[in-house]
């Protein structure tokens, strides 16, 4: 009876919330599709706006059309609906960035008819800035400022003001003790905002202009630029990789020199200039920087990012490629990022916008732009800012809605990539691996192998045979051992992949041995419980610390893997009917934890898929802990797989996986700290029938629940630190070696030392390590430097350190 | 709160196929559909294996497992699974990303499904496979060539005419029965 009774209850709660949800009118309806898709160039609501756009006009005037029949629908309705209009208004700046002048056009002519209504937006906008700072949306709040100044260029606001606002970001970024990657952040966010209107502030008020560029170039000069050099997708390439900061300006500069022509930014206001000369303008109000406090995250320096040169595309196009370092190439990648961004939740969708965008700029080759942006994203350190998967899809959606065209541009790409592969850092060289295969699994591993030929003389460690071994290693797992091995040419024995199959491996000649592995078997076979294995292995002369046979609990797991290597799920039902087996001999000791490692990986070595499931599976099942894993991983015996991506991918999601519940917990406690503090508001709300005793109950588990939390996010915070901090050492050790190692002996080749490709690898791979854990690392830098890197460290190593450090500042 | 624009394009719905043996109300289902982490995956081929859907799967995150569609008769694998994923963000990744990409040459197609029930990995069609394989008309052959009806129809047809010449060739000299059995088999190649 209780069941149903709760049913009901609930089916009346849901009923009433749904009647006392504010419904979205229809018109307000109307009107968020009216606005939002009024820059888009076949107008999809034509019904509503009755006009009908012949194909025949171009887009530029079918948009001023579209603004031009916008305003004149809005206008009746501008008093009543004014809340949603400017809501709406305000959302297309925040979120259509690449729509700017659109909407800056649309607020202009609408504020020549209505003056309140453009400070109302203004207002709004500047509130809206100071909630995604405070927010840390940091990107959006960017989209903001470039609003408001393009503003200044549809006569809703004066330039004077303008120029005052951009000081004031100015300012900001010169208080004092603050870190380097806020005031970068402001520095940028100005930089980016003066093609826009830089040619107003320039007529309208030099001075300014002048104090703002005078400024930047001050702050430059000033700033630490440690972090470049880690952040460098290649160590060595045919072309610059600066940071970002420091390229925009001097693009600016030399903009600034071109009395800011440009020749892209689609400026609607000018087919109305007219109009909006007459209206009258508002002035913008300073920024004001909201406080900093330690736990905000700024977004991490950028270095600039190209692929392509005009010699790389000349043979598909005849239309020149704007040069690495002009601000065209700037601006079209900022907008082809843009439409990434808004469209990143639908490929198709993003694919579909990236090709309307070229078919509007045919005077370039926009393809190798949308393929370096791409790229360049995936490549971007220390985290892309997208997940993995939606760009290697992208990517497929591209090639099938331009079958002519992109394929040899991808080609290209990837011709680029594996060109520059020796010099790539690892971190980068993994998310290649990862996007090629995926791509040659949709093109049944069809590609033209035999050009990749020249890797296989070169060193183990070197990153074209690297990543060749590796992109044939993720195929086999995307399809099958059989198709990849049909799909290569037959001199590249040397790097198949080895037949996935378990190693079971017993002595024949142990007849003890062989006797105890068939009565394992059997036991498995009679499905006894999990007790009965545990009595068995108990060992007889077992001392406290090792209650049980270590070797035959070895053979125990050996057994056990044998008999359920058929698929996964074998495994896992293996697993967990055993599961109070294997927990409750590894928790007697390490050591059989580390025996189970070490069992695992003699009968999976040739199969990296299963040792990183299955390990996960065993982190998951608390069978084993996260330490143990990092230990097994960085023993001296699994050094010669170090050149494997699989290790460090095992790695790194062990150790991702300890801070996000670190994350949950910490998480927990922000909302237990709300719930005890707020308590006092939360009653008046609460029912009455709850009784005052039952309430301070609650408050009472609250905190005592509370502290319980704060306990054990210590705990775990203690052993993250001190995870890390071994691991390192045991890392900065091997990586020492390596580089004091002048005999050839390790496969290390003619060059030794610190120039050999497995030093160089190594000290990538440590890079790898830092960036992919940036966010934990930079909280305990200051543990790490002081035990870590002691004196015996390899200065090199210590150098990217010292990089790695400078992200925060 | 401001409108954010790039809902627009982005219907957050689901699908409109609803399983029709689902057990429970209908909204029990449509809550299901919303907040499960279970993704339905078809057009498989019969030959793709477990390990290949984590592989490609896990590309979008962690995967909790994955339970491969079985023939109800002949438990062999019959071109469906169900991923199932630890949150439902990753669910919707892969529903974004990987759904109407390649697995083993195949354009593969996932939906959310209202989560694993003991029984459903087995295929609902009456010779134990997918019901679709019994309406498809194409020839198949990583899906077991055509249909079953089809095969079915067309291995009655050839058995029927078999039975129907034998009983004519009855009447004709062995010699004569030889050779029109040479024509027969070759004017068919």
């Amino acid at each position: 009876m209780s069941r149903r009774r709760q049913n009901d209850d609930e089916d009346e709660t849901q009923t009433k919330r749904r009647r006392g949800a504010p419904l979205i009118s229809d018109v307000e309806k109307k009107l968020q599709e009216v606005i939002g898709k009024v820059g888009e160039k076949v107008c999809t609501n034509s019904r509503t706006l009755e006009t009908k756009i012949s194909k025949s006009q171009s887009t530029g005037s079918s948009i001023t059309m579209n603004l031009e029949k916008l305003t004149e629908f809005l206008t009746d309705d501008l008093d009543k609906y004014r809340t949603s209009i400017i809501d709406i208004v305000a959302g297309c700046a925040i979120y259509l960035p690449n729509r700017v002048t659109v909407y800056t056009t649309l607020v202009g002519l609408l504020n020549a008819k209505n003056f309140n209504f453009g400070g109302e937006v203004v207002e709004k906008l500047i509130a809206e800035q100071q909630d995604l700072l405070t927010k840390q949306k940091y990107q959006e709040a960017q989209n903001v400022a470039i609003f408001l100044c393009d503003l200044g260029n549809s006569g809703v606001l004066t330039a004077q003001s303008i120029g005052e606002y951009l000081e004031s970001f100015i300012s900001a970024a010169f208080e004092e003790n603050m870190p380097q990657v806020r005031n970068d952040y402001y520095i940028q966010t100005v930089l980016r905002c003066l093609p826009w209107i830089g040619k107003e502030l320039t007529e309208k008020s030099p001075e300014q202009m002048e104090n703002i560029v005078e400024a930047v170039g001050k702050y430059l000069e000033l700033r630490n630029k440690n972090h470049v050099t880690l952040l460098q997708v290649w160590s060595s390439t045919d072309q610059e990789q600066e940071d970002y900061l420091e390229s925009l300006s001097a693009q600016i500069e030399q903009l600034r020199a071109l009395n800011w022509t440009e020749n892209h930014i689609p400026r609607y206001y000018k087919d109305f200039e007219a109009i909006l000369a007459d209206a009258l303008q508002h002035n913008l109000p300073s920024f004001a920087s909201p406080d900093h406090t330690s736990d905000m995250i700024y977004p991490y320096p950028l270095v600039v990012f190209r692929l392509f040169q005009d010699s790389d595309c000349s043979s598909f196009s005849d239309k020149p490629l704007p040069g690495g370092h002009s601000i065209d190439r700037f601006l079209f990648e900022g907008e082809i990022s843009w439409i990434i961004e808004k469209n990143q939740f639908n490929r198709k969708s993003c694919a579909r916008e990236l090709l309307a965008f070229a078919e509007e700029n045919p005077s370039v080759p926009i393809g190798f732009l949308i393929f370096e942006t791409i790229f360049g994203q995936m490549l971007r350190l220390p985290h892309a800012p997208y997940p993995a998967i939606f760009h290697c899809s992208l990517v497929l959606e591209l090639l099938k809605l331009k079958p002519d065209d992109y394929p040899s541009i991808l080609v290209q790409t990837v011709e680029v990539i594996y060109r520059r592969a020796d010099s790539m850092q690892p971190i980068c060289l993994d998310r290649m691996v990862d996007w090629f295969s995926f791509h040659l699994s949709n093109f049944q591993y069809r590609y033209t192998w035999p050009d990749w030929k020249d890797c296989l003389t070169k060193d183990a460690y070197s990153g074209s045979q690297i990543f060749l071994r590796e992109v044939i290693e993720k195929c086999r797992r995307l399809g099958s051992y059989e198709k990849i091995i049909a799909a290569l040419p037959s001199d590249f024995v040397k790097i198949h992949p080895c037949s996935p199959d378990v190693r079971y491996l017993i002595d024949e000649e142990d007849t003890a041995l062989v006797q105890r592995a068939e009565t394992f078997t059997q036991m498995f076979q009679e499905r006894q419980p999990a007790e009965a294995f545990l009595n068995e292995l108990k060992s007889a002369e077992g001392s406290e610390e090792l209650p049980y046979n270590i070797n035959e609990f070895g053979l125990f797991v050996m057994v056990m893997l044998k008999m359920a290597s058929k698929t996964f799920s074998h495994n896992f039902s293996a697993l967990f009917r055993y599961q109070a087996t294997l927990k409750t001999v590894c928790d007697a000791s390490e050591q059989y934890q580390e025996k189970l490692l070490e069992t695992l990986f003699s009968c999976w070595k040739s199969n990296q898929q299963m040792l990183m499931i299955l390990t996960d599976k065993l982190l998951k099942m608390q069978v084993i802990d996260c330490s143990a894993v990092v230990a097994w991983l960085f023993d001296e015996k699994m050094w010669a797989e170090h050149n494997r991506q699989w290790l460090f991918e095992v790695l790194n999601q062990a150790l991702e996986k300890l801070t996000r519940q670190i994350n949950v917990v910490e998480k927990d406690i922000k909302e237990l700290t709300e719930r005890v503090e707020n308590k006092g508001t939360d009653d008046v709300k609460e029912e009455e029938m709850e009784a005052e005793e039952e309430k301070n109950e609650k408050l009472k588990q609250d905190v005592d629940d509370l502290e319980n939390h704060k306990e054990k996010l210590e705990r775990m915070v203690t052993f993250q630190k001190g995870l890390f901090n071994d691991f390192l050492i045991a890392f900065v050790e091997e990586i020492k070696i390596a580089g004091a190692n002048t005999s050839e002996m390790d496969g290390s080749g003619d060059t030794a030392g610190r120039q050999s490709p497995k030093f160089q690898w190594l000290k990538g791979r440590f890079c790898h390590v830092l960036l992919a854990h940036a966010e934990t690392l930079l909280k305990h830098s200051s543990s790490i430097a002081e035990e870590v890197f002691t004196e015996g460290a390899d200065p090199s190593v210590t150098e990217c350190f010292n990089q790695f450090q400078s992200l925060r500042f | 709160m401001v409108f954010d624009p790039r809902t627009l394009d982005q219907p957050k719905d689901i699908s409109a196929y609803r399983d029709q043996r689902y057990q429970g109300s209908v909204r029990d289902q449509e809550v299901a559909l919303r907040t499960s982490c279970t993704l339905y995956v078809g057009n498989l081929s019969y030959y793709t294996k477990e390990d290949q859907v984590y592989e490609l799967f896990g590309r979008a995150g962690d995967v909790r497992r994955v339970i491969m569609g079985l023939d109800r008769f002949k438990k062999t694998p019959c071109g469906f699974c169900f991923v199932e994923y630890y949150t439902r963000e990753d669910a919707e990744l892969a529903l974004q990303n990987i759904s109407n990409t390649r697995m083993d040459d195949r354009v593969i197609r996932a939906d959310w499904d209202a989560g694993f029930v003991e029984g459903r990995q087995y295929g609902r069609g009456k010779h134990g496979g997918q019901v679709r394989d019994e309406y498809r008309k194409d020839y198949d052959p990583e899906r077991g060539g055509y249909n079953r009806a089809i095969a079915q129809k067309s291995k009655n047809y050839w058995e029927n005419r078999r039975r129907r010449h034998a009983s004519v060739l009855g009447q004709i000299s062995i010699q004569s029965r030889q050779s029109h059995c040479f024509y027969y088999i070759f004017s068919k190649l």
